[in-house]
């Protein structure tokens, strides 16, 4: 370890001077910056990524945590950084919404869009103790009694509480959203009672469900969850909702094109490799691999899918 | 066959390599949560890269023994410098540096250490024997109990801090207010930023405590030096205390132990409730309750047992549920996904030899840290304060600097703690007591967010006299709140009638 | 922590005056932050439903500090004006120490902006080292050579042991 540690240090005192020349990107260690603390989601997927990445780029890469502002510290301190290709980061959902409903947030054109990560998708679970067997009978029970059945999410503006929001303006539904800080205390939640159903990503409720404490009732994809193949989609049901965070790797904007493209293309590779999707997939992790180009459009799909969705909840206070 | 997969897993944990990777990551986590601002989740996030090429057996174990020694170590700063280098030691500077003033540093370092193997094993076994009872019960804790717990804590605090009421009462509105500052847990609306996007992620409590205590300290010694350098020097005397003595405390930790246990249990509830629960029920409890804060060895052992006891406890929700409790844990939870490994209910039942390696690591965890910092951790420790003054105090104040940044690598965090620094340092020059401060930072938005969660959910307040716990706790914590006031004016009363009596 | 002010006896002067200040500055921050609260735009006096809202907490906790420090200045205007406090600007002045220990620390990030972490910290533990050692019989450039070592080592110790971005 301390090897790695003195190897990293004389890479960077030799790289330094030469940032300017991309011809030999990266000639130094990358910072990943990961906008949420050690240990979640974001932190586990960015690290899966570096890891390999550092092989195929051949430069240590160096996970850095910025936690604060619900992911905003972070994307901060990216889209301040020198556009110079040693500084990029993960970005989810959170960050695309957060442009309209924050106070000095960071814009997605003061970011560059490297690669796709896959998608995350939302799922509708419910307590086992709670009387709802189907999507159906979910639906009817919130229908018959608005704004009463209470719903785990994040607080406005997470991925989750978007995932419930897009689900209310496509059904017609009110519900009580009851907001936790993060996913972990609302399956907590989940499990204990306190809300009835909760809008979180699918693999963080698989394993309760398989230990029959939780019921999930489906998947907000256009496809089934590959873990959980058995599980119906909205859409299989014949409800239209399309929800759930996604990741991407994001850089600063104004990236020189070679380094973008050195770094966008090396981030497929080690997306598309067997050994990486094995390892994700089994952290319960969806893999799309996509360049640069294709990402960002998923994300503008994204963009114009969420704003009406947050117009309509009265939480824009930046409009487009 | 349980026999044939303990002697495996023995044999695992006893190897060479893995008491080597133990022994690594017990100096590690000594060296590290020594250092103030350093907490055990940092110490473990530096360490996780370094799990990525292990087996898992062999990372858990690494990275359990960075956590338990940490944990411990975090005192360390607090009895010696006065800096809390996690929420779980603001208790633990009462009594530790107040002893450590009166040149007994190794002696409270020794009583902080042996306060934390007895929490931490009293942790390890009620985890080991108990783990799926408390899961249980710790699901049953809902917002509104939590709020509940959250109000007696603060109850407890008003109660267990010494100095003027009245001034007490000032600064834990300011605490509260400070707690407010940042996006609000449930609507994400900004309060107290004033435009700036620095403050929106809040106050972190760490570097509030590390100016509150660490950096008001060392400048009222600057001052101090001018009139009257006199600073005990540190006593040559004995380190380890007798028998005798410790024996005395026995009580005091057990019942520091069972507390951090189950508050540790409860998912997101933290040290800090522990410590302050575990030193207030001593308060109450002790025939001299004056002497608190004095330098008096209970003062360290209560928060101590409680705070390493809550290691085993936040492993609790993460063995039987695969939940993370806390930031710690979900380092750990992070290590499992990273290594194939999706934690839930069903992982532990499935792989019952990862549950014992994770036993059996923290065990040797806490028998290492006990064997590492006894014989060489709090000798070399206590030579900190044969540092010249000049040179410590230069040093401290870096230290200050350098661990409010590290916290969440913000420059924001450097600028709060100097500015608690000096409004600690005034609060010492106008006699204002600066824990209802602290404590109103760490518990005043625990309790919003709960008691704002509870309404959102059951829309009415009496929901909290509906529940049993939480109606017991909010009951009690009335009771510590008033009973006191009503004694005074009670004894008041009696002595203008004793005295009007012998008038007449 | 601190000796109560015994009530039974007469005040301690300077626990009145220590009163006074402490009150005044009550009444300033929370007049101060009920201005600025109330003055907030955006969703934070929206009406929430179930939920007080946002807004809510906060004006309890402004009104509470309110009420301290008014009883706080009562207290300490009364007894200053039983009995008048000791000269104070002597003892103001001895605290000067601690005025030039906020100041080298205040310099840290925009040394560190200008010429990076460690050059700031060198600096700054020089400085400090000199404050502190101001009375000892040392020599002042073997104090500010030792204490800009100490600032030089903590940097090491937090930007390559504990990879911290400094």
């Amino acid at each position: 370890m301390k090897l790695i540690k003195t190897l990293a240090f004389a890479a960077m005192l030799n790289a330094l001077p030469t940032h300017g020349m991309a011809q030999s990107f990266p000639e130094g260690p990358i910072t990943w910056v990961v906008n949420w603390p050690a240990g979640g989601g974001q932190d586990t997927t960015s690290r899966l990524v570096a890891e390999r990445l550092s092989g195929v780029l051949g430069v240590p890469i160096v996970v850095e945590n910025y936690d604060g502002a619900g992911g905003l510290t972070g994307m901060r301190e990216l889209a301040g950084a020198d556009a110079d290709g040693y500084t990029i980061g993960m970005l989810g959902s959170s960050s695309v919404i957060q442009q309209y409903t924050t106070d000095e947030p960071v814009m997605m054109d003061q970011l560059e869009v490297l690669s796709f990560f896959g998608p995350d998708p939302g799922a509708l679970t419910v307590g086992a103790d709670t009387p709802y067997k189907t999507l159906d009978e979910y639906i009817a029970a919130v229908k018959e009694a608005p704004g009463d059945v209470p719903n785990g999410n994040d607080p406005p503006g997470g991925a989750s509480y978007i995932s419930a929001a897009i689900m209310e303006s496509a059904l017609g539904l009110e519900l009580n959203k009851v907001p936790y800080g993060g996913y972990a205390p609302t399956v907590t939640a989940l499990l204990g009672g306190e809300v009835e159903s909760a809008t979180v990503p699918v693999p963080q409720v698989l394993e309760h469900a398989a230990a029959g404490d939780v019921r999930i009732l489906g998947v907000m994809a256009g496809s089934r969850h590959f873990l959980a193949p058995e599980i119906p989609t909205f859409a299989d049901q014949g409800y239209e909702v399309f929800a759930g965070d996604f990741r991407a790797v994001v850089a600063p904007a104004g990236l020189p094109e070679d380094v973008a493209k050195i770094l966008s293309d090396a981030l497929v590779e080690v997306l598309s490799s067997e050994e990486f999707v094995a390892a994700a997939n089994a952290a319960g992790y969806m893999i799309e691999p996509l360049g640069a180009e294709a990402a960002s459009a998923r994300i503008s799909a994204f963009d114009e899918q969420v704003y009406p969705v947050l117009q309509e909840a009265g939480l824009v206070t930046n409009p487009k | 066959m349980i026999h044939d997969l303990f002697t495996t897993i023995l044999a695992d944990l006893f190897n060479p390599y893995s008491l080597f990777l133990a022994l690594t990551g017990v100096v590690l986590g000594l060296v590290f949560g020594a250092l103030p601002g350093v907490s055990s989740t940092m110490a473990l996030a530096v360490m996780l890269p370094f799990t990525y090429g292990m087996e898992t057996p062999a990372a858990m174990t690494l990275m359990l023994a960075v956590f338990f020694s940490s944990v411990y170590a975090g005192s360390v700063s607090a009895i010696l410098l006065n800096i809390p280098g996690t929420p779980g030691a603001m208790i633990t500077l009462l009594d530790g540096h107040s002893m450590a003033r009166k040149g007994k540093a190794a002696e409270a370092m020794a009583y902080a250490l042996i306060a934390s193997i007895f929490g931490g094993i009293i942790g390890w076994v009620i985890l080991v024997l108990l783990a799926p009872v408390i899961a249980n019960y710790a699901l049953k804790f809902g917002s509104a109990e939590y709020a509940a717990v959250v109000f007696f804590g603060l109850a407890l605090v008003a109660y267990a801090s010494s100095g003027d009421t009245l001034r007490g009462l000032a600064a834990g509105a300011i605490g509260l207010i400070v707690g407010l500052v940042g996006r609000d847990k449930i609507t994400d609306v900004p309060r107290f930023t004033f435009g700036t996007a620095d403050l929106q992620g809040g106050i972190d409590i760490i570097p509030l405590a590390i100016g509150l205590f660490g950096i008001a300290e060392v400048l009222s010694l600057l001052t101090r030096s001018d009139d009257d350098a006199s600073q005990v020097p540190e006593s040559p005397a004995r380190t380890w205390p007798k028998w005798t003595a410790l024996r005395q405390e026995f009580p005091t930790a057990l019942r520091g132990s069972v507390i951090g246990t189950f508050v540790g249990a409860i998912p997101a509830a933290g040290s800090a409730i522990a410590v302050a629960l575990a030193y207030a029920c001593e308060k109450r409890l002790s025939k001299k309750p004056e002497t608190f804060g004095t330098g008096i060895p209970r003062g360290i052992v209560a928060p101590e047992a409680a705070n390493n006891a809550c290691v085993g406890g936040a492993l609790i929700p993460m063995m039987t549920l695969g939940i993370p409790g806390d930031s710690i844990t979900a380092v750990l939870i992070g290590v499992l996904l990273l290594h194939g490994l999706r934690p839930g209910p069903g992982l532990f039942e499935n792989q019952p030899d990862l549950i014992i390696t994770i036993y059996g690591a923290l065990f040797v965890a806490i028998l290492l840290t006990a064997l590492v910092a006894g014989a060489i951790g709090i000798p070399v420790y206590r030579k900190i304060l044969a540092i010249p003054q000049r040179l410590l105090t230069a040093g401290v104040l870096i230290l200050c600097l350098l661990g409010a940044f590290s916290v969440r690598n913000a420059a924001i965090d450097v600028w709060v703690a100097i500015f608690f620094g000096a409004v600690g340092f005034s609060f010492i020059r106008l006699n204002i007591p600066v824990l209802p401060l602290a404590f109103g930072a760490v518990l005043g938005p625990l309790l919003e967010e709960n008691l704002r969660r509870t309404l959102l959910i059951h829309r009415d307040i009496s929901v909290f006299f509906d529940r049993p716990i939480s109606c017991v706790l909010i009951m009690v914590s009335l009771a510590i709140l008033v009973l006191p006031a009503l004694f005074s004016l009670i004894s008041k009363l009696r002595t203008v009638r004793q005295k009007t009596s012998s008038g007449v | 922590m601190s000796p109560t002010p015994n009530k039974d006896q007469q005040p301690d002067p300077r626990e009145s005056l220590n009163d006074l200040i402490a009150g005044g500055l009550c009444l300033i921050l929370s007049f101060g932050l009920a201005i600025y609260h109330t003055a907030q735009a955006g969703r934070l006096h929206e009406d929430f439903g179930r939920d007080p809202g946002p807004a809510f907490l906060p004006v309890i906790l402004l009104i509470a500090l309110g009420l301290s420090g008014v009883a706080l200045t009562l207290r300490g205007g009364l007894g200053m004006w039983r009995r008048r406090p000791p000269e104070m600007a002597a003892s103001l002045f001895s605290l000067w120490p601690a005025a030039a220990a906020i100041a080298i620390l205040v310099t840290f990030l925009p040394l560190r902006a200008l010429f990076g972490a460690a050059t700031a910290l060198i600096v700054i533990g020089a400085a400090l080292a000199l404050l502190a050692g101001r009375t000892e019989t040392s020599r002042w450039p073997v104090t500010a050579a030792t204490g800009a070592l100490v600032g030089l080592g903590l940097f090491g110790v937090f930007r390559f042991g504990l990879s911290v971005p400094l």
